[in-house]
């Protein structure tokens, strides 16, 4: 790659993009003055909600000769139109007398009928036989020992308390019942201290415990935790929307005005030119991130502070804010820029036109979201798990950098950027594959016919699966264990677990590969990989499981530390395990050894690799094949742990053209989890093993031998075996109605 | 100068399996001469100069510019090619004269050799008065020009134009077929492609007729007029035509 090229395209793109207003207007000013005028928008809304007091209803006495008043008449309740107005508590009461005869569930239902017809927000119903019940609290307080045995002979359930009548749906009405609550607690306070004092009791005896709380949280991390959930997800949505739109201009925006294939005619290789748009997007994702940060710097630092009035609700809620010290974080967002910008780089390359780049962006929104929100959810803390997940460390790292909290940042920041580094390599790389592929370059607008399609897929069927085959038998794959999972029941014997189990994987797993293989090639048995390896790689197979068992074991045991199991799921899974432990061994053999070996080596290692292998390069195909094994697992841990397994039997399949050393590898390595899972069984290899975490496992040393031998014969392996090349643009992938 | 040889290039397609847009086209083209690809609409004239300036890589055969084989040597080609097309646009918010020079800076010139041959192809072109305008503002004669100067400007010794003058006046037209036959004195190596007959009649030495991936024949009009007994070239094509037409109803 020549970089003089690389500066000149960036300056080039650069200038291009400054000089168009619209960029400059969503990138920079759009960030830079939303915050002031969502700030100005809030407060006002603020107080338009504020100020207005909630209608209600008070039916029957309100008023108590011996107690204290239920409303305190401060200096500025007035009564106005019949509506007693307490713009303190905020409420305009209305007051009624209880009907004569009436009770109180008559009058409970009159109020819910005007309730419904929006006469007033809520209601509040004090009968006659609250107002006797409180004459006889006060007669048996006042006579002392004997009042006791009074109150006990009451049965809780008959005591006539107030009635708020309200609808929890409509929030109107569920801010009128919490005035009306807050009113009556205070009261409630107030009516205890009277009582009390009647019965000569000091007022402390009905707050025994006070309790203080000492909270070692430094001032300013407690003061910005407003500011630390929200900073981050908007800076990321920030950074990804300001990548976007110069993508799309740089790259569909492009094609569309034909100055793509003037540049793609000129010397500059394609990737110099990918790598001079990507800088340039990087550079307007990151500018947006910064004036988005300056932007809220400045509402937080002086609108909040010098509008909003200190000690005020709305100004306790948002805090104070971190100041700007929070500027340093950008540097967290410099993995991410890059990786948001190849992600936008490359939807927007494949885009015929700047209105179809604008469709990529909400997929890529959704994808973006969910993962930033991590951040906010309770619980979720910066660890090495959360680190190493993309977006979701990044955004936690931040949080934690608002929040002052520099020794966990500082801990987290190197896997948090690691993690955030490895997904932009991916993703450039796929920016870059998206630009060499004259299919994407070179698109344009065909009519897609599906019964000529359909007639296509089966008239002229390739002998191998396409990489489109391999993508829809695994998404089949995804979408059938979904459904699988989700209406599966608990199975109450071994032999429903059996029987259920095996189905399932041959019904969701096996039975897409190997339909894919009939129906859409011409050569089953080489699109399942279905070859006889020779001697001496099935000896490599055989051996390598034993191998290896040790290390994978340890490998469960990294991410279940890192990613800990919850409890609920464990607790669920213990009795079927402990069920399954008294099944035959054959069963479990047959269910967990067999039937995965082989029908997962079919779908995962035969059709959907072979396939990915035929339009992307071997190592994509085994990364792509390995995800979507993991994936289908289901459980986080199980995941990552199959997705590294993947990788290895994919390496294996790949090298020797065959499934049969894969199957045989995956049935050996599952059935030696089930037979040293079974009671005494690992007794026999009781010198391997050491104690761990109140059970058994083996050696570090025994797993870092076998790692160490199987890493030989791995080698050995790749001697034995030639590399399949396969064409990594293949004919089929050409676009279709570019010819002239 | 342009060696092509078997050149095939097709595509899947839904309805016929396969589509050949180039189907086995072989010409060359020597230094000082234009050669002229003539043919319909989707006679595969694009596919094959996109071919050439290694826009698209061939399904089977051969080709070199210079001495450089498309597929092998991409980046040594497009450093001998200039290339022109209906679909190779100026940008918008560049002026006419960073479009010429940031394409010359693209190619490794030395600014003073840069400033030096700019001048003379500003000159060339015409070009003096509207260097400062920008792309959006400029008239489509204008564009035209300089399209020819971003793609000559590192005075490349092979040229190619596809359907360049498609959609200009017949002044600005004939102002680019002047402009393609001085290149020609001065010993470029051109390939011209149209669907104009009186295009090619007024600057091909050489003609290819190319109808549906296919060269048809090839010679110097005086070669062909003899060949099929016309006097015009264009009896010449619609005469090729027929028999291509008859040829393939009793296929």
């Amino acid at each position: 790659m020549n970089w003089f090229n690389v500066r000149k395209l960036f300056i080039r793109e650069l200038l291009g993009q400054l000089r168009d207003r619209r960029t400059i207007f969503t990138t920079v000013l759009l960030p830079v003055m939303i915050y002031p005028v969502l700030g100005l928008v809030m407060m006002q809304v603020a107080q338009f909600v504020t100020e207005n007091s909630s209608k209600v209803v008070f039916v029957g006495q309100y008023s108590f000769s011996e107690f204290p008043e239920l409303i305190q008449h401060d200096p500025t309740s007035a009564v106005l139109d019949g509506e007693l107005q307490l713009p303190d508590a905020l409420l305009s009461v209305v007051a009624e007398e209880f009907p004569e005869h009436a009770t109180v569930d008559g009058v409970q239902q009159s109020l819910q009928q005007r309730l419904d017809s929006k006469e007033f927000d809520a209601a509040l119903i004090l009968s006659p036989q609250f107002h006797e019940y409180l004459q006889y609290l006060k007669a048996a307080v006042e006579s002392g020992r004997s009042a006791r045995e009074e109150l006990e002979k009451l049965d809780p359930s008959e005591i006539p308390g107030p009635v708020i009548v309200y609808n929890s749906v409509a929030d109107k009405s569920k801010i009128a019942r919490a005035r009306i609550s807050n009113l009556l607690e205070h009261w409630e306070e107030r009516v205890r201290d009277t009582l009390f004092e009647l019965g000569n009791l000091p007022s402390g005896v009905a707050t025994p415990i006070a309790l203080q709380l000492d909270d070692i949280a430094p001032e300013e991390s407690q003061a910005a935790e407003f500011w630390a959930s929200m900073i981050p997800i908007m800076l990321l949505l920030w950074t990804l929307s300001g990548a976007f739109y110069p993508a799309v201009d740089l790259c569909a925006g492009e094609k569309e005005r034909g100055t793509l294939e003037t540049l793609l005619c000129g010397p500059a290789k394609r990737v110099e030119i990918v790598t001079g748009k990507l800088l340039t997007v990087m550079c307007f994702s990151f500018a947006t991130s910064l004036a988005n940060l300056v932007a809220i710097a400045f509402t937080g630092v002086f609108m909040i502070s010098k509008v909003m009035p200190v000690g005020s609700d709305l100004h306790a809620k948002l805090g104070v804010f971190p100041g700007w010290s929070i500027l340093w974080s950008l540097v967290v967002l410099i993995p991410l820029v890059a990786m948001f910008s190849a992600l936008a780089l490359a939807a927007a390359t494949f885009a015929r036109s700047s209105k179809e780049g604008q469709y990529y962006m909400m997929p890529l929104l959704m994808l973006a979201l969910p993962l930033s929100m991590i951040s906010v959810m309770p619980n979720v803390e910066l660890d090495l798990g959360t680190s190493l997940i993309p977006v979701a460390g990044s955004a936690l790292l931040l949080r934690n950098l608002v929040e002052s909290q520099f020794d966990v940042a500082l801990r987290f920041a190197i896997p948090v950027m690691a993690s955030s580094a490895f997904c932009c390599y991916l993703t450039v790389r796929w920016a870059t594959f998206q630009f060499n592929s004259e299919a994407v370059l070179f698109r344009e607008s065909e009519k897609w016919d599906i019964r000529l399609w359909v007639r296509q897929l089966f008239r002229n069927k390739p002998i191998l699966p396409t990489g489109g085959m391999a993508i829809f038998a695994a998404i089949s794959i995804l979408m059938l264990r979904y459904i699988a999972s989700a209406s599966a029941t608990t199975p109450e014997t071994y032999q429903d677990f059996v029987f259920d189990n095996s189905l399932s994987l041959v019904l969701t797993v096996g039975v897409p590969a190997i339909l894919v293989a009939c129906l859409l090639t011409r050569s089953p048995a080489s699109a399942l990989r279905l070859k006889m390896p020779s001697l001496s790689i099935l000896g490599i197979a055989i051996v390598l499981p034993f191998l290896l068992h040790p290390s994978v074991i340890w490998l469960g045991e990294a991410i279940q530390y890192l990613y800990p199991i919850n409890p609920g799921m464990k607790a669920a899974t213990a009795g079927l395990e402990q069920m399954l432990g008294t099944a035959p061994l054959y069963a479990m053999l047959i269910a967990i050894a067999f039937v995965p070996g082989v029908f997962e080596e079919l779908a995962f290692r035969g059709i959907i690799l072979t396939g990915l292998e035929k339009d992307a390069r071997p190592s994509s195909a085994i990364f792509v094949s390995a995800a979507f094994f993991g994936i289908t697992h289901g459980i986080l841990q199980q995941s990552l742990n199959a997705f590294v397994i993947g990788i290895l039997l994919g390496y294996v399949a790949v090298r020797c053209g065959s499934l049969i050393p894969t199957i045989i590898m995956h049935i050996l390595h599952n059935g030696i989890t089930v037979i040293l899972s079974r009671e005494g069984t690992a007794d026999a290899i009781s010198g391997l093993l050491i104690d761990h975490n109140g059970g058994k496992i083996y050696s570090p040393a025994v797993a870092v031998i076998g790692a160490l031998v199987a890493i030989v014969l791995l080698v050995i392996l790749h001697k034995i075996t030639k590399s399949h090349d396969v064409d990594p643009v293949p004919e089929s992938e050409s676009p279709q109605g570019v010819y002239g | 100068m342009i060696v092509v040889e078997n050149l095939r290039k097709s595509y899947p397609d839904l309805e016929f399996d396969e589509v050949k847009a180039v189907d086995g086209v072989s010409f060359r083209c020597e230094p000082g001469q234009i050669f002229g690809l003539l043919g319909p609409n989707g006679a595969g004239k694009t596919t094959v100069l996109r071919t050439l300036a290694t826009l698209l890589k061939p399904t089977s055969g051969r080709a070199t510019i210079a001495g450089f084989d498309v597929e092998t040597q991409a980046e040594q080609v497009r450093r001998n090619i200039g290339f022109v097309s209906n679909n190779t646009s100026n940008y918008d918010r560049m002026s006419a004269r960073e479009m010429v020079e940031f394409f010359g800076r693209l190619h490794g010139m030395p600014e003073e050799a840069l400033q030096q041959r700019a001048q003379l192809v500003y000159q060339q072109l015409q070009m003096t008065e509207f260097l400062e305008v920008s792309g959006g503002k400029m008239s489509t004669g204008m564009k035209q020009k300089v399209s020819i100067a971003r793609a000559i400007i590192h005075n490349p010794p092979v040229l190619i134009f596809d359907e360049a003058t498609v959609g200009l006046d017949v002044l600005v037209g004939r102002s680019l077929q002047d402009t393609v036959l001085e290149l020609k004195e001065q010993g470029k190596c051109i390939l011209y492609s149209t669907h104009h007959m009186r295009e090619v009649e007024r600057v091909c030495d050489q003609i290819a007729i190319m109808h549906n991936g296919k060269i048809l024949c090839e010679g110097t009009q005086q070669q062909l007029r003899e060949k099929y007994m016309q006097d015009d070239l264009e009896d010449v094509f619609f005469e090729l035509m027929d028999q291509q037409s008859a040829a393939e109803g009793v296929v």
